[in-house]
């Protein structure tokens, strides 16, 4: 009986998860370079176990049957439940391509494919697939929080006053002359860690220089958040049922609690 | 549920801020050398429920992605775009000292308190000392003494050269229009009536003359800069932020719905 309770209470508990998940991905739906989150779900099975309660002398209130019996009236501390849980495995970050929309700012670069942006913060290295750039006062290419962005060797790029040109390799040239390239790296998406501010931190060591891979830098353009509007609205109805299911399991086995006692009242 | 209500409230918040800043481009969408802002968003921090790569207490093995429940968004900067507007003629009266700047330098404007101040906006009278200045009654530098009693008119070189032309129909030199730019306009502050000054964010002013292919741009007089706003695509983003909005209210229902069903659940 508790068993289907908890079985219950689990699957709202994982349906609010989502819905965490959906409110999140839907508030960052006009945030530049976002990539939404997906949750996936597995089943826990909690071991049978080998060692169910025995019976004392092979029968239980007369009855005759296996010389063991299963849950609620095996023995809690040998963990001989036998009942499927819905648990999060985890979250993945959706790495698709946003939309890319012109800006007409010079500052301003998506990247057409795969791979990221390298900005050099006070933490070290973080990664990021917003090209919503700015110079700061010395002249340096930095991102909207004052991030430095890095160039193709691990250098920042001094950009100057003035237009610069962006060329699809990501090159930058001023007025005076060629500056840097910027520098993109390809991450495997399992090592991503979202740390908010459009950044991504992943172990050093497993970049993947992206220098001479396809797809490009297009400058006065942004990528914009690809967190699809139409399917998390219709995951939100479903996360929406499912709790409102759980809600009627965790009523109607309640109910049976109810009924339970009341058989206990009739002697 | 209490994070899902209060991250879809960030991205309703967000796209708040998002309106103020395209109602404010539309606002000034006839105010001369006015430059529209763009507002840029970030993903707010993400809790790690379950660190990817931590081993699991069943079988040992590493988990390949772990659980990431993100807060939602919040707005980073509000970015002036400095590109060039477009050039509207004004009269060709020889008293018409209306400048454009066909490039990317700043008119330096004297505040009464002798600071100075930059503008984009061209639109300049000639006062009854024969000084040029803004429609707020600044001094332009390098515009000073430019009329005398019973001249025929001022012109104004692409260089910035500003000549008088005496009751004799002579031309004379009278002073010099200096530009100034910056490595980051970007950031510098806008304090109202068209007019900016500089932060640390912008760097300090580098003066020119115009027309020399120092990035200053040059003069064009009888013409003034409009807005640079564009309405066709602030409308597509008004729209687009409204729906925005919209889905956000819808996360704040479900989530709303989904406690009123837990909440029902105690009889």
């Amino acid at each position: 009986m508790d068993s289907g309770l908890f079985a219950a209470v689990n699957g709202a508990l994982r349906a609010e998860m989502r819905m965490d998940l959906l409110a999140n991905n839907l508030a960052n739906v006009s945030t530049t370079g976002f990539k939404e989150n997906e949750i996936t779900f597995d089943s826990y099975m909690t071991k049978p176990g080998p060692q169910q309660f025995p019976l004392p002398d092979g029968s239980f209130m007369g009855l005759h049957g296996p010389n063991t019996i299963p849950f609620p009236f095996s023995n809690p501390a040998t963990n001989a439940y036998s009942v499927t849980y819905p648990r999060a495995s985890g979250t993945h970050t959706n790495l698709a391509q946003g939309g890319i929309s012109p800006t007409g700012s010079a500052l301003d670069v998506a990247i057409d494919g795969q791979g990221f942006f390298v900005l050099s913060t006070p933490e070290g290295r973080r990664y990021t697939r917003d090209g919503a750039f700015a110079v700061n006062a010395q002249g340096e290419l930095v991102s909207k929080d004052g991030y430095a962005v890095m160039g193709a060797g691990g250098t920042s790029l001094t950009v100057g006053s003035g237009r610069i040109e962006i060329s699809p390799d990501g090159t930058i040239a001023n007025a005076a002359s060629t500056v840097g390239r910027l520098m993109r790296v390809g991450l495997p998406a399992e090592s991503l860690e979202k740390v908010g501010g459009n950044l991504y931190k992943a172990p050093v060591d497993q970049e993947i220089n992206m220098d001479t891979a396809t797809g490009s830098f297009l400058q006065g353009f942004l990528e914009q958040s690809n967190a699809n509007v139409v399917r998390g609205m219709t995951q939100m109805i479903e996360v929406n049922r499912a709790f409102e299911l759980y809600m009627q399991m965790i009523k109607a086995l309640d109910g049976l609690d109810g009924q339970a006692v009341q058989i206990g009242r009739l002697g | 549920m209490i994070r899902s209500l209060w991250t879809a409230a960030t991205g309703m918040q967000a796209q708040q801020l998002n309106i103020d800043v395209i109602s404010n481009n539309l606002a000034n969408v006839n105010t001369s050398g006015f430059k529209y802002s763009r507002a840029s968003f970030q993903d707010l921090l993400y809790a790690n429920l379950r660190p990817a790569g931590s081993e699991t207490a069943q079988t040992g093995t590493q988990i390949p992605a772990g659980i990431q429940l993100g807060h939602g968004v919040k707005a980073v900067a509000v970015t002036k775009e400095f590109t060039q507007g477009s050039a509207i003629p004004t009269s060709e009266d020889p008293f018409n000292v209306d400048l454009f700047i066909s490039g990317q330098g700043f008119f330096q404007i004297e505040k009464p308190g002798g600071e100075i101040a930059y503008t984009r906006d061209g639109h300049f009278t000639i006062n009854k000392d024969g000084d040029i200045v803004t429609a707020d009654g600044y001094n332009l530098v390098g515009g000073r003494s430019v009329k005398q009693q019973g001249d025929l008119g001022v012109i104004i070189e692409s260089s910035g050269v500003v000549k008088r032309i005496n009751s004799k129909n002579e031309q004379t030199n009278v002073s010099q229009v200096v530009l100034a730019n910056f490595v980051n306009p970007s950031g510098l502050t806008a304090i109202g009536n068209n007019l900016f000054v500089e932060s640390v964010a912008s760097g300090t002013p580098i003066t020119g003359n115009p027309d020399e292919n120092n990035g200053m741009g040059s003069l064009k007089q009888h013409v003034v800069e409009q807005s640079n706003v564009n309405m066709v695509s602030e409308m597509v983003d008004m729209i687009a932020t409204q729906r925005a909005y919209e889905v956000g209210t819808k996360s704040i229902q479900t989530a709303d719905s989904m406690l009123g069903l837990a909440a029902q659940l105690k009889r």
